[in-house]
């Protein structure tokens, strides 16, 4: 027990070796020039640093002995402590019996270097490893997720890390016990787990914490950092809830003392930054961005580049305002070399568009210092190789790379490898070719008595406008239409819609006929209600749309229409077509049957030519419908047409038994 | 008249009031034209807002807002909110229990019976956040990972007009600004060629002859004119009485402009109504608009693939696709406030055959708006709304018939979506009962919605607020909560 006592001592007594043996280097030297002034001091540094080494090698394995230190750990000190001490005594001989022998040079830079490197791996027993690392620069703080909150890793850890590891690590076990991973923790110490789950008032961790501060047992120890209450309680939540290392959740499910202790851990979402000053706001605009506020009350700003060209003046406003911009846009921009160092430079940056701008692979990595959150390099040169040091970057959360030059092949694989979302713009069933609209005509006749020309609307770039007059369906070899199409007869025209990429359009098809009797002579036999009359409207080659209330349509409620013409040789005709519309809607209904009468001067009239409409199926939308029949009119002079109304509308109608409506736009002989 | 006399009566009190600057409009005009011009403040930061209210109140997720109106009322049982027990109580009369006396339109208070119906197109779920869409809306399913449909948003007003009207200005009377307007007022335009808010309209071929639209919904209210939607049209003239006359060349129009200013200076010198300024800088901004205008309804200069996404009709001016891709230009010039209306939505009788053409116009360009917007990487500052102004009845309007039915207003559910600007992609907020008729989980109202996409901007909607005849008006009026479980 003494023995262990006396151990303690061990990190005092190291440092006498180390400084009497430089000491003794020193004395070497100046030996070299005058050997026997120095060659007693030489001797004596070496004796004392012997007896020095050798008594904190000593010490050093009672420490070791006593415990609490990872055998793996302390092994190459121990080791070189006695490598040293075993050297300094082969020194001193050596020193005694030939004074500077040729091995007593090679041999004293060894020992002095031993010696160092006993001490170097010393200092990581009691500083931990980290301490020697080289200062790297500080990660941007990660982006924090309000919706998924990792208690353990994102606030516990943090604490354990601050207040506990120090003695309680990998290499430092004090009381047997580690807090510096999960694991460790698990395994307990000398008296046992530090918590027990679910149960904070029983855990060591908290009734250590909360003993009098004099106390042996309370942690951390007198003079160390110790817990704040908010620590302590956020501890107890987590021992509540289990102890877990893995669980997330959202921000709000936490109680609200418990929030707030956990908002101490999190990054903050903007650090403190000075005012933006008048002049970097001026430089800024007269360099041409356009400079918004990212938020009310505090100096960060948005910055969008309006201007043509990144000059010096460019470089320099954006030095001057380097902490505030928060967003900066430089969209479509010839970016020269020395604006990426300057980027470095906006520690603040969240946001940068450098979409279509001429960055390289190369460049990417000065982005990764950046605590960027969204970076878009649309429409760039970048590689597949090129955004992988950004797979890594700790805050990014959206990295567009669509028409870049990283191929498909590559982008499944760059997503598995990153929680950022990547965004390459592929989006399935977006892409496939698609059907082109039919083609639409800039005129709406297609009644006519001597010659019609029609044409058509075409404004899309690329679109080839086919067609056949003889009723056959247009292919790709069918007559290009440029000009007007002139019509001289009763035909079908038949367009389609082509473009390079796209499908060929339904086709388009209209009938144009070419009315041999113009009607002007007329005896309506029957009359149209009041609000869709004018009986010229029949015969003025006037179509009329869907809309029954457009002004061409005559309209007859619960009757018929039945009118008679005269009928000259020059005239004779081999059709007659009424034109119709339907519309459950407006109580419209197609008639039941269209019937042409004849006689001349000597006869009554007799029916010639009848059609009787029977739908297929109950209708459910406004259309209009021609009714054809064939007629043979050699050697009558008088016509005679009825068109018969159905009279009450069907049982299938919302307002079935009221008087059906019959609608009439044009009739045509022809 | 004594002229000194003239002159103060001329002066009136709002004018007065106007120039001290109580007035926020008339410095969020100094925003617009200069925005340091006439601030005094002592921080660059603090030049930067807008008026004495600082915008943004948040950290803003959206930048701009692209709002696909709906207009007419789209069926949200055929096309969003799935309800099975329709299908199988079909015909039968829709209980008083769940009617609850609920107002009707007089195109269906006189019904004897109002027979629920289902739709009799199918609905499936789609994506990993299971969204239920119908048929009618393939390529919307298809990216249904990226929408937040709300399934509970209800309205009081019962005809087109005064809802549409309520959902632009927050009041069923017209005369309030309107949505883009606030925005415009607010938080100024991020483009000194074009104006902060541009409407485009196009026709449903369901209905190509349905309820007209008003310029007035798009009207800037009692703010200054210059926060007023300028109407973009399909066909050789997008904005009317742009185009310099014949004869006039541009350099004429601007000999003719500096000296019109001058005059207006000198009257607003002397009457002091700060329309006169208003009025010369829209003159300023037609100007600019000449050559800004050409330049982005040049759609022609867009890639055949742009064309393929959005869908044949696309390729046809005027149509609700080609206006998608006129939206997705206008958002790159960072325009603040870009409204589409679609027309036709109003299916009282044939809604099956009709909702299916309606559905054709949108559902492709809609979706295709939204990826196109993503691949850019504008969705993520850019919110997209697609809704109606009220949803449909879940009885028929008329007689029900195997194949056909039709549907009246229904003010107290309908289902909208959103996407990006910070709005949770991939997720269902609301629910409506059995019938869908009542809502039964997180209501949002007309309000809550203005505020919550108020907030996206990074603005209180109880801040955003303009002093008129002795009270200050909000577009939220004196309701409104932010939704924050749709907020990502």
């Amino acid at each position: 027990m003494w023995l262990d006592y006396i151990g303690k001592f061990h990190p005092v007594v190291v440092h006498l070796p180390i400084g009497a043996l430089l000491f003794t280097l020193l004395m070497v030297l100046l030996a070299l020039k005058q050997y026997t002034t120095y060659s007693k001091a030489i001797k004596l540094g070496l004796v004392f640093s012997f007896f020095g080494a050798l008594v904190s090698s000593s010490l050093g394995y009672v420490l070791y002995r006593s415990g609490g230190y990872e055998a793996t750990a302390v092994q190459s000190h121990l080791i070189l402590g006695w490598v040293s001490t075993a050297s300094l005594a082969v020194l001193w001989y050596l020193f005694e019996r030939v004074a500077f022998h040729r091995v007593f040079f090679p041999l004293f830079m060894m020992s002095t270097l031993a010696i160092g490197l006993t001490g170097h791996f010393g200092g990581q027993l009691t500083h931990g490893e980290e301490y020697f690392a080289l200062p790297t620069p500080a990660p941007p703080p990660a982006r924090v997720n309000l919706d998924s909150i990792q208690l353990y890793s994102q606030a516990v850890a943090q604490i354990f890390d601050k207040k506990c590891v120090s003695c309680h690590n990998f290499s430092k076990r004090k009381g047997g016990l580690a807090l510096h991973q999960p694991q460790a923790m698990l395994e307990g110490g000398e008296r046992g787990l530090p918590f027990e789950m679910n149960n904070a008032a029983e855990s060591r961790i908290i009734t250590y914490a909360q003993l009098p501060i004099e106390d042996d047992l309370h942690m951390p120890p007198q003079g160390r950092p110790q817990l704040t209450s908010s620590e302590i309680q956020l501890l107890s939540y987590w021992i509540d809830q289990g102890a877990t290392f893995d669980t997330s959740a959202p921000m709000e499910t936490f109680p609200e003392e418990v929030q707030t202790a956990i908002t101490q851990f999190l990054p903050k979402e903007l650090p403190d930054v000075g005012p933006l000053k008048i002049s970097a706001l001026e430089a800024l605009q007269a360099a041409q961005f356009r400079v918004s506020s990212h938020l009310a009350d505090t100096p960060f700003i948005q910055a969008k580049f309006e201007g043509k060209k990144i000059d010096p003046s460019v470089l320099n406003a954006l030095d001057a305002a380097a902490e505030q911009i928060v967003v900066l846009e430089l969209p479509k921009m010839e970016l020269p070399q020395n604006f990426w160092p300057q980027l470095k430079k906006l520690t603040n940056l969240q946001k940068l568009r450098l979409d279509g701008t001429n960055i390289q692979d190369a460049q990417l990595t000065d982005l990764t210092e950046l605590p960027l959150r969204s970076l878009n390099l649309v429409g760039t040169p970048i590689t597949a190789a090129g955004i992988s040091p950004l797979l890594q970057h700790p805050t990014l959360e959206f990295l567009y790379a669509w028409d870049t030059k990283i191929e498909t092949a590559a982008q499944e694989k760059l997503q598995e490898q990153t929680p950022i979302k990547l965004v390459f713009g592929v989006f399935e069933g977006f892409a496939a070719p698609q059907q082109l609209k039919p083609p639409q005509l800039t005129t709406e006749k297609t009644l006519f008595d001597k010659l019609l020309s029609v044409d058509f609307y075409n404004k899309v770039k690329g679109n080839v406008i086919r067609y056949t007059l003889d009723g056959t369906t247009p292919d790709s070899t069918s007559a290009v239409y440029e000009n007007s199409i002139p019509i001289a007869k009763s035909l079908t025209l038949k367009a389609r819609s082509f473009k390079q990429g796209w499908l060929p359009s339904e086709v388009f098809t209209e009938d144009y006929f070419k009315v041999r009797k113009k009607v002007e002579n007329y005896t309506m036999l029957t009359r149209p209600s009041n609000r869709y009359s004018g009986v010229h409207k029949l015969f003025d080659f006037e179509e009329g749309t869907l809309n029954f209330a457009d002004g061409k349509w005559l309209g007859f409620s619960g009757n018929d229409l039945v009118f008679t013409t005269k009928i000259s040789k020059q005239e004779a005709v081999n059709n007659v077509t009424v034109s119709c519309m339907e519309s459950i809607g407006g109580w419209i209904i197609y008639p039941k049957r269209f019937s042409v009468y004849a006689r001349n001067a000597s006869t009554d009239f007799k029916r010639i030519a009848k059609y009787d409409y029977r739908p297929e199926k109950i209708p459910t939308e406004n259309t209009k419908k021609s009714f054809t029949v064939a007629v043979d009119t050699e050697g009558f002079t008088e016509l005679k047409v009825v068109v018969e109304n159905i009279g009450k509308l069907p049982s299938w109608h919302p307002a079935a038994g009221e008087d059906a409506w019959l609608f009439v736009d044009e009739v045509l002989f022809w | 008249m004594d002229p000194l006399h003239q002159h103060f009566l001329n002066q009136n009190r709002r004018h007065f009031l106007q120039k001290l600057g109580l007035g926020v409009g008339g410095l969020a005009l100094g925003n617009l034209l200069d925005p340091f011009g006439n601030s005094s403040g002592s921080s660059a930061a603090s030049l930067l807002q807008s008026g004495p209210v600082p915008f943004p109140n948040f950290a803003p997720k959206a930048k701009r807002v692209i709002y696909l109106f709906q207009s007419g009322g789209p069926s949200q049982l055929d096309l969003f909110d799935y309800k099975p027990l329709l299908n199988k109580m079909r015909g039968q009369d829709l209980p008083d229990s769940i009617r609850k006396g609920q107002r009707l339109t007089g195109m269906t208070s006189g019904q004897e019976s109002f027979p629920l119906t289902g739709s009799i197109y199918d609905f499936k779920q789609h994506g990993e956040s299971r969204a239920w869409v119908s048929e009618l809306m393939p390529y919307t399913a298809k990216i249904a990972d990226e929408l937040c449909f709300v399934k509970s948003m209800y309205t009081e007003a019962i005809n087109h007009d005064p809802a549409i009207t309520f959902f632009q200005t927050g009041s069923q009377q017209s005369g309030r600004p309107s949505f883009g307007s606030w925005m415009s007022y607010g938080l100024g335009s991020l483009n000194d060629n074009l104006p902060a808010f541009i409407v485009m309209l196009s026709r449903g071929s369901g209905r190509p002859n349905g309820q007209p639209l008003y310029s007035r919904l798009w009207g800037n209210g009692f703010l200054s004119s210059l926060h007023q939607g300028v109407q973009f049209r399909a066909g050789k003239d997008p904005v009317l009485y742009l185009k310099n006359p014949d004869g006039v060349s541009r350099k004429e129009r601007r000999e003719m402009l500096d000296y019109l200013a001058a005059m207006n200076d000198e009257q607003e010198k002397i009457f002091g109504d700060p329309e006169v300024a208003n009025r010369i800088a829209q003159y300023e901004m037609a100007y600019r608009m000449q050559t800004s205008v050409t330049d982005v309804m040049n759609i022609e200069e867009e890639p055949d693939h742009v064309f393929q996404m959005y869908g044949p009709d696309a390729l046809t001016p005027g149509t609700f696709a080609a206006n998608c891709i006129l939206a997705r230009r206008l958002a790159e010039r960072d325009v603040r406030f870009i409204q589409l209306y679609h027309m036709g939505w109003d299916q009282h009788d044939n809604l099956p055959t009709q909702i299916a053409k309606q559905a054709k116009d949108v559902d492709q360009a809609s979706a295709a708006l939204i990826m196109d917007l993503k691949q850019r990487g504008l969705l993520e500052d850019t919110l997209v709304v697609w809704g109606g102004e009220f949803g449909r009845t879940n009885y028929s309007q008329g007689t029900l018939t195997d194949v056909n039915y039709g549907r009246d207003h229904h003010p107290r559910s309908f289902t909208m979506f959103m996407a990006g600007g910070g709005i949770k992609p991939g997720m269902t907020y609301g629910e409506t009962d059995e019938f869908g008729y009542n809502i039964v989980k997180d209501p949002m109202h007309v309000h809550d919605l203005q505020a919550t996409l108020l907030h996206q901007l990074g603005v209180d909607h109880t801040k955003l607020t303009y002093k008129y005849q002795g009270r200050r008006f909000r577009l939220t009026d004196v309701s409104g909560n932010v939704m924050h479980s749709i907020l990502s």
